[in-house]
């Protein structure tokens, strides 16, 4: 299966939601990462359907999906990032309301509904009104829904938002499986969510694609940047105004700095003097490196 | 103590316990309000009631008939000038100067108080006849004790222990009742305040809220299974339950019936209120020794002991069903059965206790205190009252104790050897089509069932048809006699008939002194005149079909229905109100619960889904139209009669105008289709605002402001409302007159509803229309 994105813009206003954007996707999982307003949302709702692109088409194995029309939509399943759910409904009767929506058979919906919901570990309350679920109950039914019909594109805006780590790393194990022969595209922020699971990584920023690749390719883009500095609290100050800082670590002796070094930087020069250890770069050392404008901005804000 | 707080502070504390008493109290003052309106017509002061009351209340005995007959004849005359009625009255009140009456009357001398001369004389007639009754209580009482005398001592009457035994209770009671000074005292606002139908009703589906806001809504998110596992978490919280209940029950009870006072004091005030309570018109086979004043605060007292009594019945109803709605099932068939019992029973069977002592009859307060009533309790007489207090003492009570005793329990769960949990019910996916999951969003996520359920209960207990001499007065009444042997088709026969009985009737006129034929002339008279522009229509009329049809309609019940009248207009408002709080969620529900998102992606969540909205639309305005409607055609169809629908509709005086070929069965489907298609027209509107704004009760405000609001001023009396938006449709009538203005005002609405469905169908469907879509390189 192969959705191709091919040029797709769209505006509101003076505002450019979406420029130029082109993608190939074939079966595997993808991880749609950029900041608030970057076009992530745009772009799923161009691919579900919901709003028009001003140019560009998107194609499903060759045919657009304006002329596949209402067999597109059987082919998809869609995680909004609200919880769109009814709070008198069960979860298995909402559930099942959703599979009647998706043109399931009686026979299936049984089936059906009784795996995502175990799935989702949702079985022992499938009973109970939605209203009393907690945040993160309604999450997982929110995933269980775009999971139901057997969908060949899915597509989870902020899958694991709200859970706890137990039940993320179950949802992504849970999405990692279900991605071997689907395309599934996850919009998020959590980077880790989709690091390990992710056969590609997409960051989009202010509606253009800047990087799509694989994260081993990703990581590699920042070979010879990230390193770990040994150094203790008093310098820390120094440190955090003059390097990128991914991350800081206490231990009982001392303080790990973990830094990305800017294009204007270099080992030689500006490491020199700190007690300092080269590093391979994660999807996260990327992704900071790529929307690191963006968090000045936010900071100033 | 604490925990009887926090309860209250839960339950009762909240925005929605709050909106929900607010409503409550504008919707109880509207209703008594608009019921009032109804009773006295729209078209006239009501206050002019009360100002009569006052200016009787400062006169004696004779000064108050005398004042109140000379009215009459003055009314009278200005409604029927002629010599003849003249000489009539000379008759009838030899008392009386009628010449100098009919000069007062021509001078404009005499007391206008509505400025309608028909309504005037019979708000003349009600209160001479609430005088003559004020005056003769002490005749009254007499006579009660002389029968009640008699039948203790004829064996003739007295067939049973019971009748003996009751009639000697009877002499007994009335014998020992102390009440001097029974003089005229202004009714009508204790009437309205303690004797209308709409207060308790409305309190008794409050009464229902209450208990799921108190218990239900804990059961159903599992609250309660947590603190059930608590130290105090089960009798105490049962009990600070029930106590919270009856305080929040006392309060709103108490506050709700001092509004339906502050709106009867409003407008006809509560005369004197230090008089017995025998002094109010009808209460006076009351055997208590209290005053208007006592009668006031007792009602509230008893009203309140009354829903404490029924909500602790409906909380043990939801106790002991574990669903909630099966619940309200439960309190709906407990409600039913009370129903019929009290309907179906005589009131002189030996099962009469059935009739009385029910939840039904308790609902109707002030009985107990102004009804004399003795229950047949195996052959011996017991007082209603006492049994009343007993049922509602001990009924309270015992529900008090069995509601804590079951919250006591615990449910135990067996366990099979194997360690299977026995019972547990098998998990089933419910299968439904999407069509019943859209009913079960729009109508009962949406609270459409339980609106309509009450509006059907409030139109069963006030919508019922009365006795044809409650309603007419004796000219009507006469007419009405005339017209079971006329109606159907004219022929010479039947003029033959009425000429003769004419003849007949003068003779029988001139050899009467008293002159009582009169008004039988007169309509005779007005029924031959009828009589000639039939004949006349049957020889304009070409086709055969319709000279055979032409007929005596008796027009009373159609006109209700067909004219715009106060019914019509406040089943407009009616029906008005009703499509706004039904139609105002159904688009709504998916924008509020952000699943338009989720529904929109899938295969069947556009046009399937839009279409089945609509679908329900239509089956909600049609159930609207038949609860509006259907219990008015009933009722007038059992007190009038719909006969000769096949007759040209031309036959009706008011209908002259209209097209012979027209019949009355096809006007009559033309009028409920035009209220249909304004339904409809409404319904649409609704539902776009309601998908922009995604939020019920802002849709619902907006609704009502455009289209209940100017139903409501047509209702008040402001005639150029008639022909306003939807009122054109919902009257119907004057689309029948074919008024350019009024025909092209109903293309432009039925256009504009298209142009919303169109543009509702596109949002909804997100319907793109792609225009010059460039492939990007």
């Amino acid at each position: 299966m192969e959705l191709k994105i091919n040029g797709i813009c769209k505006t509101y206003g003076m505002i450019k939601g979406l420029d130029k954007f082109s993608a190939t996707l074939t079966d595997g999982v993808y991880g749609l990462l950029g900041p608030n307003g970057a076009g992530k949302t745009t772009l799923i709702r161009i691919i579900t359907d919901s709003i028009s692109c001003d140019s560009g088409e998107i194609s499903l194995n060759g045919v657009d999906i304006k002329d596949l029309g209402l067999s597109f939509r059987s082919y998809l399943g869609y995680m909004p990032q609200q919880d769109g759910i009814y709070p008198s409904f069960t979860a298995a009767q909402y559930l099942s309301y959703i599979g009647a929506l998706k043109a399931l058979r009686r026979e299936e919906m049984n089936r059906q509904v009784e795996y995502v919901l175990k799935a989702v570990n949702l079985l022992e309350v499938s009973d109970r009104r939605i209203g009393t679920f907690s945040g993160g109950m309604k999450q997982r039914l929110m995933l269980a829904q775009a999971l139901i019909g057997d969908p060949k594109i899915i597509i989870l805006d902020e899958p694991t938002a709200g859970l706890d780590p137990k039940e993320r790393i179950r949802i992504r194990n849970l999405i990692s499986g279900y991605a071997l022969n689907r395309i599934v595209i996850i919009a998020t922020h959590v980077v880790s969510d989709v690091e390990y699971i992710a056969k590609e990584i997409i960051l989009i920023k202010k509606g253009r694609l800047i990087y799509h690749d694989t994260p081993d390719r990703l990581c590699k883009s920042l070979e010879n940047r990230v390193f770990e500095i040994k150094t203790y609290e008093e310098n820390l100050e120094k440190i955090l105004s003059r390097f990128e800082v991914c991350n800081i670590q206490k231990t009982t002796e001392s303080i790990i700095v973990r830094i990305l070094l800017k294009e204007n930087q270099s080992e030689k020069k500006d490491l020199y003097g700190y007690d300092y250890r080269m590093i391979r770069a994660t999807v996260e050392d990327v992704y900071l490196s790529v929307f690191d404008e963006e968090r000045e901005k936010e900071l100033i804000k | 103590m604490n925990l009887i707080t926090h309860e209250l502070r839960k339950s009762f504390l909240n925005r929605s316990a709050i909106i929900f008493l607010v409503c409550l109290l504008a919707i109880n003052m509207l209703a008594v309000y608009i019921s009032e309106r109804i009773d006295f017509g729209f078209d006239a002061d009501i206050r002019s009631i009360r100002k009569l009351d006052q200016l009787l209340m400062g006169m004696d005995k004779t000064q108050a008939e005398k004042y109140l007959n000379e009215q009459i004849i003055i009314q009278n005359i200005a409604i029927m000038d002629r010599q003849d009625i003249i000489g009539i009255f000379k008759t009838e009140y030899p008392d009386y100067d009628i010449n100098k009456l009919v000069e007062r009357y021509r001078k404009g001398d005499y007391d206008k108080y509505t400025d309608i001369a028909y309504r005037d004389l019979s708000l003349f007639r009600q209160k001479l006849l609430e005088v003559e009754s004020a005056y003769s209580y002490d005749e009254y009482i007499q006579s009660v004790i002389n029968r009640a005398e008699q039948l203790k001592k004829s064996s003739i009457f007295s067939d049973t222990p019971f009748t003996i035994r009751n009639a000697s209770k009877t002499y007994d009671d009335f014998n020992s009742l102390d009440i001097k000074m029974v003089r005229f005292n202004s009714s009508k606002g204790v009437l309205c305040a303690t004797r209308n139908g709409i207060t308790p009703i409305l309190l008794w589906v409050f009464g229902i809220f209450v208990c799921i806001q108190t218990f239900t809504k804990d059961r159903d998110s599992h609250n309660l299974e947590l603190l059930r596992t608590m130290k105090r978490g089960r009798k105490q919280l049962m009990t600070s339950k029930l106590i919270s209940m009856y305080y929040f029950v006392s309060v709103s009870v108490t506050v709700t019936v001092l509004s339906s006072y502050v709106i009867s004091y409003l407008l006809y005030g509560f005369g004197d209120i230090s008089m017995p309570l025998q002094s109010v018109y009808g209460f006076r086979s009351s055997i208590y020794e209290i005053s208007v004043g006592g009668y006031l605060v007792l009602y509230i007292l008893l009203f309140v002991a009354v829903m404490i009594f029924l909500s602790s019945v409906n909380l043990l109803i939801f106790v002991t069903i574990s669903n909630s709605l099966k619940g309200i099932v439960g309190i709906l068939l407990v409600m039913g059965t009370a129903y019929i019992l009290n309907k179906g029973i005589s009131s002189v069977s030996f099962f009469n206790v059935f009739k009385y002592i029910n939840a039904y009859h308790f609902l109707d307060i002030s009985r107990a205190l102004i009804e004399y009533l003795n229950i047949n309790i195996l052959n011996y007489p017991v007082s209603y009252l006492l049994l009343f207090l007993i049922t509602i003492c001990v009924g309270t009570f015992a529900a008090f104790y069995i509601c804590i005793h079951i919250s006591k329990k615990k449910k135990e769960r067996t366990y099979a050897s194997s360690g299977i949990l026995l019972k547990a019910r098998k998990r089933k996916v419910p299968v439904a089509g999407i069509f019943w999951y859209e009913v079960y969003k729009s109508m009962v996520i949406n609270p459409v069932i339980i609106i309509l359920l009450v509006f059907c209960i409030i139109q069963i207990a006030t919508v019922h048809p009365r006795e044809p001499s409650e309603i007419l007065n004796k000219k009507e009444f006469i007419y009405m006699k005339y017209m079971e042997v006329l109606e159907g088709s004219i022929s010479d026969t039947k003029s033959v008939f009425l000429k003769e009985n004419l003849i007949e009737i003068k003779k029988k006129q001139k050899e009467d002194t008293y002159n009582s034929y009169t008004d039988q002339i007169e309509v005779i008279m007005s029924l031959i005149a009828k009589d000639d522009r039939l004949h006349n229509l049957y020889d304009v009329a070409n086709d055969q079909t319709i000279r055979r049809n032409i007929s005596f309609i008796y027009e009373r019940g159609y006109k209700e229905i067909f004219t715009d009248g106060t019914t019509t207009r406040f089943t407009a408002l009616y029906a008005s109100v009703l499509i706004v709080l039904c139609i105002s969620g159904i688009f709504a529900v998916e924008i509020k619960n952000n699943t338009y998102e989720v529904i929109t992606y899938t295969v069947y969540g556009r046009k399937r889904t839009f279409w089945y909205k609509q679908i329900i639309t239509l089956i909600i305005s049609l159930i609207v139209l038949i609860t509006v409607y259907l219990p008015y055609i009933i009722k007038f169809s059992k007190e009038s009669g719909f006969a000769c629908l096949d007759a040209p509709i031309a036959c009706m005086e008011d209908f002259a105008l209209l097209p012979l070929e027209i019949s009355v069965l096809e006007y009559f489907i033309w009028l409920f289709a035009v209220k249909f298609i304004g339904l409809i027209v409404m319904a649409t509107f609704i539902n776009l605002v309601s998908h922009y704004t995604g939020e019920p009760i802002v849709t619902a405000s907006i609704s009502l402001a455009a289209f209940v609001l100017p139903a409501f001023l047509s209702f008040s009396g402001i005639r150029e409302m008639s022909d306003i938006l939807m009122n054109v449709f919902l009257y119907g009538n004057r689309l029948a007159t074919l008024s350019l203005a009024l025909t092209i005002q109903s293309i432009v609405l039925v256009i504009a509803c298209i142009v919303c469905f169109i543009i509702l169908y596109i949002k909804f469907n997100k319907v793109i229309i792609i225009k010059n879509r460039k492939p990007s390189s």
